[in-house]
């Protein structure tokens, strides 16, 4: 790679599952069995609108990424074409990381070799709980057992990097259930962990399930001393907190991402998904007829974007480096995107973040407190 | 225009009883074309059409082919039905020769009505008396009729029966207004005597005097006197009220129109003032008009200090349209530069800041309101006005505190006596008297605290009679009670703008209420919030809101992060527009939320 060489994101949306989760807002549409070619084939060519872009500004793929929706409805094949279209086109780094997501609903060992075989290199698995009570409530196909044999089989296919995702602070848990379930994942050894404080979205059934009094939230401070209880022992089983949610053993945090909150450029490929770039974010269209049209017509299929410009451009990147604990807002890095300096820039934000024991602010940079990272919104908010 | 072709009247009638249903029918029968049935044409503010109440005096002229066949001119002048604006229908009564007495047929008699009723007969105005909603299947015609003649003492055997939904019955009572109203009488040649009985602004024409000319003849060029303050302005423009403005040469006696003068500064125009000629001045102004009284107090105040000027422009232009509002500069240590302003009562006040919000795009903090209170200082005696709580001296200074009473006269149902009297008990009444006029009803006589009857002593009367009860007052006079300030303190700072009076037995009761009320919202914040109320330095009662100790967005990936930044964009503007106390940050609705008093429980 040569010095001028930047690294770029590459993320791929797939909009469909077998069913929804009842707590999901994400856009997906349920009772799939596949993924339709023609949206494969739409894929490719919007990324092929891309690729001359790409190369132009010299840059380099560090990291791909699949989401969804259930990424594991993919054929093995059909993941195949969509990462060699990548890598065909715009020059990869040797060490690039290839995740893709997974449903333990949708996997086999013969399904998950063949993903590895067409390049996958990180599968993140939405275990989501080990706890079969929660498993059903939330809408999950899979039970526990079944979450552990799909890791079991993942290590076989010869999966080194294994994520899982799991959540807390569910309607209906029992005392300890969720910190017991997060000791199972630990028990398991992957190399990463995603444990998510669920997020109440307005529109789905969950949320109806709680307005009409079926279901009840846990209150505020038992989740706290959930969050509290489950932070602790992940860093003292080894893992590294590098982002408010995210949990990696050392040298196996997410690149991809990571880009997000150290403001790495990224395509976002496929219905809905953003991207950003230079300082430019947009999001697809979220409606299929319209996305396939546009691609289809060599057009990007772009809904909004927005163009992030000084002051609210240095403090968004503030705030989204506030939510990694370890790298916080680092000075140099600051100064070296912005040619500014973050010390004079917050002057006062920074101060009175100090002043409210949300922050630390070291030699080198600035770093939420514990407090701080309980009550991130409120540092979020102080920068932007 | 020949007096003898003029008829001055208003409309009495109780909220909904359809007054400006009649008014829109009267207008068509003048030749107007109303397109949009139910767009009342005197309901001109968005506030009286959401609240069913009409707060503002609105004349207008209507010509009628008379009963011998030459033009014949009513004037009709609108009047407010809710008991907050009995000034205001002062006002308009004295401007005319006789009253349209509306009742509702399926409701009857109603409390304002039998005011307003009473005031009209104290200024010798004719009655006409009309039962509307004839139409409807519960109406009934006999019983309004025979509680005319009960509750009010007017003969009803002749009412007009009238529907002015359906127009049944409206050509009939025009020719019994052109018959029984009186003609304006008064000598044309004798000096100029007007009354004003309200007024507007105009950006090019400065203040717009709405005048009824009593005597002698106004015309463009005429320089003027207000009786009142002595000053003198030279009239530009004359003219009456059609739907708008319509410009003529001259006003003479018994035209209902309006002058204009270059009158740039509101405050010179007193509602209730006469305007004479400032050559030839009459002898004597206008009798019968009360001085404007406000009863309660409250602070204004922009959430903005910068928005002070533009607060008090926007009063002012209120106040040329609202007899009954006043203001005066006041400052707060929580809330800055703001203005003390009166009100007729609670409804008035609510109607204000919300006409300020919504007409004026004012951003405003209302303090707990009160009424004026006397406090005599200990050793010297001294008396001190106070229409607000920081007015009140230190407590070891006051002697004794002294409220405003009024003398009330409630009518309730038969059995509905032993529950208002349970009512007026709690609120501290004073019983004095009760009479049978009738069998069904009594008249209870009480004095009862102002503070007590401002806030929802009215709409609690009313649900306790399931309507038919009704309630006049006039102020009696002062009489000492127990009363303590309470301030109200946050994280042990005082906010001046909560402070409150109360009498010392309910105390308690009302500062937890109170406390609670605030709790709820106020926003949870970082550090545990204590929320105080005191008496000079003892708490009386006190509530936390907890820390907020855990907000963070669980997931902020690619395309969450725009929808993050702007929710936090929002909220940081919200938290812009909140007081700051201290550390803490406490929202309008805080400030509002104490207004509301809590029923009685």
């Amino acid at each position: 790679m040569s010095r001028t060489t930047r690294p770029v994101g590459v993320y791929f949306h797939i909009p469909f599952c077998r069913r929804r989760c009842n707590y999901c807002d994400f856009l997906s549409t349920g009772g799939a069995t596949g993924v339709p070619n023609e949206y494969m084939e739409a894929l490719l060519s919007e990324w092929g609108l891309w690729t001359e872009t790409l190369r132009r500004q010299d840059l380099a793929v560090q990291s791909i990424y699949v989401g969804g929706g259930t990424p594991s409805l993919l054929e093995p094949l059909q993941l195949r074409r969509l990462i060699d279209g990548v890598r065909s086109a715009v020059p990869a780094m040797l060490d690039c990381e290839i995740t893709m997501e997974s449903n333990p609903d949708s996997l086999d060992v013969s399904k998950i070799r063949a993903y590895a075989d067409a390049g996958i290199n990180r599968l993140s698995v939405g275990v989501q709980s080990f706890s079969d009570c929660s498993l059903k409530r939330l809408g999950r196909l899979h039970d526990s057992a079944g979450a552990e044999r799909v890791l079991r089989k993942a290590r076989e296919a010869g999966i080194h990097n294994l994520s899982l995702d799991l959540m807390y602070g569910l309607p209906g848990s029992l005392p300890g259930e969720e910190v017991a379930s997060l000791r199972h994942a630990v028990e398991l050894s992957p190399e990463h962990i995603s444990w998510y404080n669920l997020t109440l979205a307005a529109g789905t059934p969950l949320a109806t399930s709680i307005a009409e009094g079926r279901e009840v939230m846990p209150d505020d401070d038992t989740v706290l001393a959930t969050m509290r209880e489950g932070w602790s022992l992940l860093v003292e089983s080894g893992f590294e907190h590098y982002e408010i949610s995210n949990f990696a053993r050392s040298g196996f945090v997410s690149h991809h991402n990571l880009g997000y909150w150290l403001f790495t450029d990224y395509v976002g490929l496929g219905l809905g998904a953003s991207g950003f770039m230079s300082g430019r974010r947009w999001t697809n269209v979220s409606d299929m007829a319209m996305y396939l049209a546009a691609v289809l017509n060599g057009r990007l299929p772009v809904d909004s974007e927005e163009r992030l410009e000084g002051r609210s451009r240095e403090g968004e990147y503030a705030m989204l480096r506030m939510r990694l604990p370890g790298a916080g807002l680092d000075f140099a890095t600051f100064s070296e995107l912005f040619r500014d300096d973050a010390r004079v820039v917050f002057r006062d934000t920074l101060a009175r973040l100090v002043g409210d024991g949300l922050i630390s602010v070291l030699k080198d940079r600035a770093v939420c407190t514990q407090k701080g990272l309980e009550l991130n919104n409120l540092v979020a908010e102080a920068f932007i | 225009m020949d007096p003898k072709s003029i008829r001055n009247f208003c409309i009495i009638a109780h909220i909904d009883h359809g007054k400006s249903t009649l008014a829109d029918r009267f207008l068509e029968r003048a030749g107007f074309i109303l397109k949009n049935k139910g767009d009342q044409v005197l309901d001109q503010m968005d506030i009286e059409k959401e609240r069913g109440i009409t707060i503002k005096a609105h004349p207008i002229r209507l010509t009628y082919t008379g009963r011998d066949g030459s033009p014949v001119v009513f004037n009709l002048i609108d009047t407010p039905g809710h008991v907050d604006f009995t000034y205001e229908v002062s006002r308009s009564i004295a401007a005319c020769e006789g009253a349209v007495l509306v009742v509702d047929a399926t409701q009857g008699v109603e409390a304002q009505t039998v005011a307003n009723t009473y005031l009209a007969l104290n200024h010798n105005l004719t009655i006409i008396t009309a039962v509307n909603k004839i139409d409807l299947p519960n109406a009934d015609v006999d019983e309004t009729k025979r509680e005319i003649e009960e509750i009010i003492g007017l003969d009803a055997s002749d009412a007009s029966l009238v529907s002015a939904k359906t127009g049944l019955g409206v050509d009939e009572l025009l020719r019994v207004i052109e018959d029984k109203v009186p003609s304006p009488s008064g000598d044309a040649d004798a000096p100029l005597k007007c009354l004003v009985f309200d007024s507007h602004f105009d950006t090019y024409k400065g203040v717009v005097v709405h005048i009824r000319v009593f005597e002698g003849t106004i015309e463009k060029g005429d320089r003027i006197q207000f009786m009142a303050t002595g000053t003198e302005f030279d009239v530009v423009e004359v003219g009456y009220f059609e739907l708008t403005p319509v410009v003529t040469d001259a006003l003479t006696v018994g035209d209902v129109g309006y002058f204009a003068a270059v009158i740039r500064v509101p405050a010179e125009v007193h509602i209730g003032d006469t305007v004479t000629s400032a050559a030839r001045p009459t002898a004597e102004p206008v009798p019968g008009y009360r001085p404007v009284l406000p009863m309660v107090f409250a602070g204004l105040y922009p959430i903005d200090a910068n928005d002070y000027e533009g607060l008090k422009s926007s009063l002012q232009r209120l106040q040329l349209n609202d007899a009954s509002l006043t203001f005066e500069p006041e400052s707060s240590g929580a809330l800055g530069f703001g203005f003390r302003c009166g009100f007729s009562g609670l409804l008035h006040l609510e109607v204000i800041t919300e006409r300020l919000r919504r007409e004026y795009n004012q951003d405003i903090i209302v303090t707990v309101p009160n009424v004026r209170y006397r406090v005599i200082k200990r050793n010297t005696g001294e008396e001190v006005l106070a229409d607000s709580p920081s007015k009140f001296p230190p407590l070891g200074e006051i002697e004794r505190i002294e409220e405003p009473f009024v003398k009330a006269e409630i009518v309730v149902p038969h059995e509905a006596i032993g529950d208002v009297m349970e009512l007026t008990n709690k609120r501290r009444g004073i019983y004095i008297n009760m009479s049978y006029p009738e069998s069904r009803r009594a008249v209870l006589e009480y004095e009862l605290p102002l503070s007590e009857i401002i806030t929802d002593f009215f709409d609690r009367l009313k649900s306790i009679t399931k309507g038919y009860g009704t309630l006049d007052y006039v102020l009696a006079g002062y009489r000492k009670e127990r009363l303590a300030k309470v301030d109200v303190l946050v994280n042990g700072t005082p906010v001046d703008a909560l402070s409150f009076i109360a009498h010392e037995d309910e105390v308690q009761h009302i500062a937890r209420s109170m406390l609670q009320r605030l709790r709820k919202y106020v926003p949870r914040q970082m550090y545990e919030v204590a929320l105080q109320a005191a008496i000079g330095g003892k708490i009386v009662a006190r509530e936390n809101i907890v820390q907020l100790r855990k907000d963070v967005l669980a997931k902020c990936y690619g395309g969450d992060v725009t929808r993050k930044r702007k929710l936090l964009e929002k909220q940081k503007e919200g938290k812009k527009k909140m007081k700051q106390i201290g550390k803490v940050s406490i929202p309008q609705e805080a400030f509002l939320s104490i207004l509301k008093r809590e029923s009685d429980d």
